[in-house]
């Protein structure tokens, strides 16, 4: 028993050592990366249509992914898209697996604490989702009523500041929307709370009975995250990207996927 | 000559002694029983001879080497045993049971091992069964594929634990001659047994652990 | 939903097979021989190699596969600041998991092999290799076949954890093609494929069994 007791802490004691050790070499690793580096690694959740997904040849598409690889043309960088687990972005984007988030992503205090965020280059608001044969009329109506919304998602986050918020029976999160839109199909759920886009995207490729409820939140502001210590990069990725603006090449993407500029960057 | 000497040997499990003092001294060709109640130590004994158990005092002394507390290797195939439920390997055919200790430890070579194993199986009449496996064997069949293997490696000592044990009288006689034949052959027989009338009849000496 | 678009949703998703089908069998490359060097060292002498191998298999065992894998992917960045490889990462978690997993099987497997295998073996001058090579775990593994088949299964289902930490497999790219076309049919021409590679897998370790028959 005590030869044992001994044995464990002796084990507990090496990993101790090993973690303190690790963290003093990753300190001296610390510094800028990127810059100089010959290929641009956007990491996406591939299943966001239309902003980063995969279509029907497998090919990661989007307008995101669009607008990624004009910019790293005049960046002169070569552009690799890494599909990651929404849940561990920031990891990826830490440990420099990926270089930056460009998804459709929602800018947040959080998000602002720990990554150096792009000038916002679109807008979203998010609504609720029913469908159309529902009486729901207004955010009020869902009171007491079931919200499908996918985890670790903005929208998850921002549900939580709707004046409704209190009042719901259930908030149950998916892993990814579409999940979210079936089982309120099969009426387990009342509504999905959702990214305005990607509801407009679902609704019109679907020809889908369902209307959208607005709710009196601040509309979302899509941003580009990057390392906390990329600020250079992330300068430069928004000077491009007002340049892209002044030259038309932004609205031109945007007309493509959705039919008018509905970009933001000045 | 003696190929076995035992002097004062002491062995206890747990402060319990089970031999106590124990000596003794077998020539070749000489077949000795040990008999007794059963718990007694006789196949401890047996397992001390064959290294399966270390001894805490005294010295079994094997073809004039002394073996302390540890086996050596080489003294290992001086002496077989052949176990009360045999042990033979369920996966191996009868006589790739007998080949594989001659092949594995003894280094011999496959060819020669297959001319030595088919010597054997005839002698011990059980040329037909070579390419049985050994649930497919009878009780006593079994046993004489034990002793073939163990007697392959050509060992001086043979030790038997309970030989009659699972066995019908007409079965027993087969042992019985089997075990003689060894003994004209020159091996030193120790044979474990709680069958006194067996024990007599077949021992040129018989000893009884109190 | 026309015949074209099954075919080209099926060949987007064979893509994915490979990936799941290279998991599956590195992961089992690896896993069973480290596995038998789990059985080996869990019934050490030593009681520092036996406590650190058992504490080995209780945090494979007590903590989701999930977690492991990005442990194994994020921890060398956390703790020596390098990444590397995401699909050998998912390689090494899975490796070191179903290691510890077989290990059991395989220890339970060697303990239910009688005592008098070992003892016969050593009298009969076997050194200890020898003698659980040759001897003790041909018998085993016909024991613990059937838990050996159904941990294997298992782990084809399992390969669909790699997704999170971004290695597409084919779970991953049917979940992504339902996402595009908001269609729950990839997901279940997916289970569709796990399921003939269960059955094929099934149907082999029947034929083993009955291979290993031959004997009692």
């Amino acid at each position: 028993m005590k030869n044992k007791i001994i044995t464990i802490l002796i084990i507990f004691i090496i990993i101790i050592l090993g973690v303190i050790l690790g963290l003093k070499i990753k300190d001296k690793n610390l510094k800028e990366t990127m810059i100089e580096k010959e290929y641009f690694v956007l990491g996406l959740d591939d299943s966001f249509p239309p902003m980063g997904y995969r279509d029907d040849t497998n090919e990661i598409v989007g307008f995101d992914i669009d607008v990624a690889k004009e910019v790293c043309k005049r960046m002169d960088v070569e552009l690799k898209l890494q599909p990651i687990s929404w849940d561990a972005k920031e990891q990826e984007l830490n440990s420099g697996n990926i270089d930056c988030i460009w998804n459709g992503m929602s800018k947040t205090d959080e998000r602002e604490k720990t990554m150096t965020l792009s000038d916002s280059y679109m807008k979203n608001s998010m609504i609720f989702v029913v469908k159309n044969e529902t009486v729901y009329e207004s955010v009020e109506d869902l009171k007491g009523k079931k919200i499908g919304v996918q985890s670790g998602s903005s929208a998850e986050e921002l549900l939580a500041e709707t004046e409704i918020y209190g009042e719901l029976k259930e908030i149950i999160s998916y892993a990814d929307n579409m999940t979210a839109f079936m089982d309120m199909e099969a009426n387990q759920t009342d509504a999905v709370f959702v990214d305005e886009v990607l509801a407009n995207y679902y609704i019109a490729s679907n020809n889908k009975n369902y209307k959208v409820i607005y709710t009196n939140l601040e509309a979302e502001e899509y941003v580009i995250g990057f390392r906390k210590q990329d600020t250079e990069l992330c300068n430069k990725v928004n000077n491009i990207l007002s340049e892209m603006k002044n030259d038309g090449s932004l609205a031109e993407i945007s007309e493509r996927w959705f039919g008018k500029d509905v970009t933001t960057i000045k | 000559m003696s190929v076995l000497e035992i002097n004062k040997l002491n062995k206890s499990f747990k402060g319990k002694p089970v031999l106590k003092n124990f000596s003794l001294k077998i020539d070749e060709g000489e077949i000795v029983a040990i008999i007794g109640q059963s718990g007694i130590g006789k196949s401890t004994l047996l397992r001390c001879i064959n290294g399966l158990e270390k001894i805490d005092s005294g010295e079994i002394i094997i073809c004039n080497r002394c073996l302390k507390r540890k086996m050596q290797k080489d003294l290992k195939l001086e002496s077989g045993l052949i176990f009360q439920d045999y042990n033979l390997f369920p996966q191996y055919t009868v006589i790739q049971n007998i080949i594989l200790p001659l092949v594995v430890a003894k280094k011999i070579k496959k060819k020669e091992a297959v001319i030595i194993a088919k010597e054997l199986l005839e002698e011990l009449k059980l040329e037909d069964k070579e390419l049985s496996y050994p649930y497919e064997l009878s009780g006593g069949e079994r046993q004489r594929v034990a002793i073939a293997r163990a007697i392959a490696v050509n060992p001086k000592i043979i030790c038997f634990d309970e030989p009659t044990s699972a066995l019908d009288p007409k079965l027993v006689k087969q042992v019985f001659k089997i075990i003689k034949e060894l003994a004209n052959k020159g091996k030193a027989i120790i044979i474990v047994t709680h069958d006194i009338s067996f024990g007599e009849k077949i021992a040129d000496r018989v000893i009884e652990i109190k | 939903m026309d015949l074209e678009y099954f075919i080209n949703l099926f060949k987007i998703l064979i893509n994915g097979l490979k990936t799941s089908l290279e998991i599956f069998g590195l992961t089992i490359i690896f896993s069973i021989p480290l596995g038998i060097i789990v059985s080996i060292l869990a019934r050490s002498k030593s009681v520092l190699i036996k406590e650190i191998t058992n504490i080995y298999i209780l945090v494979m065992r007590g903590t989701p596969l999930l977690l492991q894998i990005i442990c194994v992917y994020f921890a060398p960045y956390y703790i020596l600041g390098f990444t590397y490889n995401r699909f050998i990462a998912v390689i090494i978690a899975f490796s070191l998991n179903y290691a510890a997993y077989f290990g059991e099987i395989f220890r339970g497997g060697i303990e239910s092999i009688d005592k008098g295998q070992w003892e016969v073996a050593y009298t009969l001058e076997f050194n200890k290799v020898q003698t659980f090579f040759i001897i003790i775990f041909p018998q085993a593994v016909k024991k613990i076949l059937p838990a050996i088949s159904n941990e294997i299964i298992t782990l084809v289902r399992d390969t669909s954890l790699a997704q999170v930490v971004g290695v597409t497999e084919l779970f991953s790219l049917a979940q992504k093609q339902a996402n595009y076309k908001f269609s729950i049919i990839p997901l279940l021409l997916a289970g569709g494929i796990y399921l003939i590679i269960s059955t094929i897998l099934t149907i082999g370790f029947k034929k083993v069994e009955k291979k290993l028959d031959y004997y009692k």
